[in-house]
């Protein structure tokens, strides 16, 4: 790394403004994935963005979009729901038993319970 | 016109961390500690909007479209095919933009700055997706969607940012502004600003090399130069 934070490679820095203002194939971004700051440029390409924008000046957002965005909002601010009420945190299975059902199987940390856990109690053909 | 490095006696100074960079490869655009910030991020970041979104409150939502909706479909409509695609673009960015507001720390970039880089790493993920549209096109009137031939007026939040920008902008050579404006401005590709200007492709990429760590070593003197802001 050279002065002021920039590589000392031509061909890093090189990349880095290609990534900074059309990106890269996914070779490439494995290669400047080495660098400390791969976006070492984007924000001068964003500042540049912001002038040329405003020079031409900015146009209305359409009403149509302004409204589908309006109304997605609050669900994207939304918290996340809570987990599923009948799935339990345990501790992982270290190896899950045949015949628990799918929960056991595919999560490893959540068991059955309340009906599932009283049908496979009485349950011999759960366990097939 | 974002957070600037007020020392310089680091070289990596001002630039972000991994860790701090936002999900799915985004960055906030400086994020070390040594970062100082311009007197537009210290006067506006009473009034940034992202920590009220992060923090769920639902009327930010309206307020984040007042103030970047214009700047994000500018961006959007310079970028894309079309109208539809264009719009699918914009909801794409706020909606990151919105998940993401918890990553923007006004202490360490600016608001205008942090949007910006997300709507334009996002763009590019998806002109690299579908594809680069011709020199030429615009959707203006192709595909259905009404858009308004009127220009917004710059949020006046903005114009900080704006006049510092220009002012990077304006420094540089004619041909590294033609260059980067036509590559930044209309993502035009290397090769595509090569053919319709002629210059050769190498030149082009060394166009914009150098007008891009030009514009950054500006904006850093600039921060080194007024010596605003308090150290984070």
């Amino acid at each position: 790394v050279s002065a002021h934070g920039l590589p000392s490679s031509e061909h890093l820095l090189e990349l880095l403004a290609l990534r900074a203002v059309e990106g890269l194939n996914a070779r490439d971004e494995a290669e400047v994935a080495s660098f400390e700051d791969p976006d070492l440029f984007d924000e001068a390409a964003s500042v540049i963005a912001l002038a040329l924008a405003a020079n031409d000046g900015l146009s209305p957002m359409p009403a149509g979009l302004r409204a589908r965005l309006e109304g997605l909002g609050p669900a994207v601010l939304a918290p996340a729901p809570a987990p599923l009420p009948f799935l339990a945190e345990t501790k992982p299975t270290a190896r899950p038993r045949r015949g628990l059902g799918r929960a056991v199987r595919m999560g490893g940390g959540c068991r059955l319970s309340g009906l599932g856990r009283d049908r496979l109690a009485s349950d011999p053909d759960a366990h097939d | 016109v974002s957070t600037l490095c007020g020392t310089m006696t680091t070289p990596s100074l001002g630039r972000a961390s991994r860790k701090d960079r936002p999900a799915g490869g985004l960055c906030v655009p400086s994020v070390c500690k040594e970062r100082r910030r311009t007197v537009s991020e210290v006067q506006s970041t009473s009034e940034d909007l992202l920590p009220r979104v992060a923090s769920g409150d639902p009327t930010a939502v309206k307020a984040c479209l007042d103030k970047y909706g214009a700047l994000v479909w500018s961006l959007a409509r310079r970028m894309c095919r079309s109208g539809t695609d264009a719009e699918d673009a914009v909801q794409d960015i706020f909606v990151s933009i919105w998940k993401n507001a918890a990553r923007y720390d006004s202490t360490k970039g600016s608001e205008v700055t942090f949007v910006a880089t997300i709507a334009r790493r996002r763009l590019i993920d998806r002109v690299r997706q579908v594809g680069r549209r011709p020199v030429e096109s615009g959707f203006d009137g192709d595909s259905g969607v009404a858009v308004s031939a009127e220009r917004a007026e710059t949020p006046v939040e903005l114009r900080d940012e704006v006049t510092l920008a220009n002012r990077a902008l304006s420094e540089l050579s004619e041909d590294q502004r033609r260059v980067l404006q036509m590559s930044i401005g209309h993502g035009l590709s290397h090769e595509k600003i090569a053919e319709a200007t002629g210059i050769p492709l190498g030149t082009v990429k060394t166009h914009i090399r150098r007008g891009l760590i030009r514009v950054r070593s500006l904006l850093e003197e600039q921060a080194n130069r007024t010596g605003r802001g308090a150290p984070s």
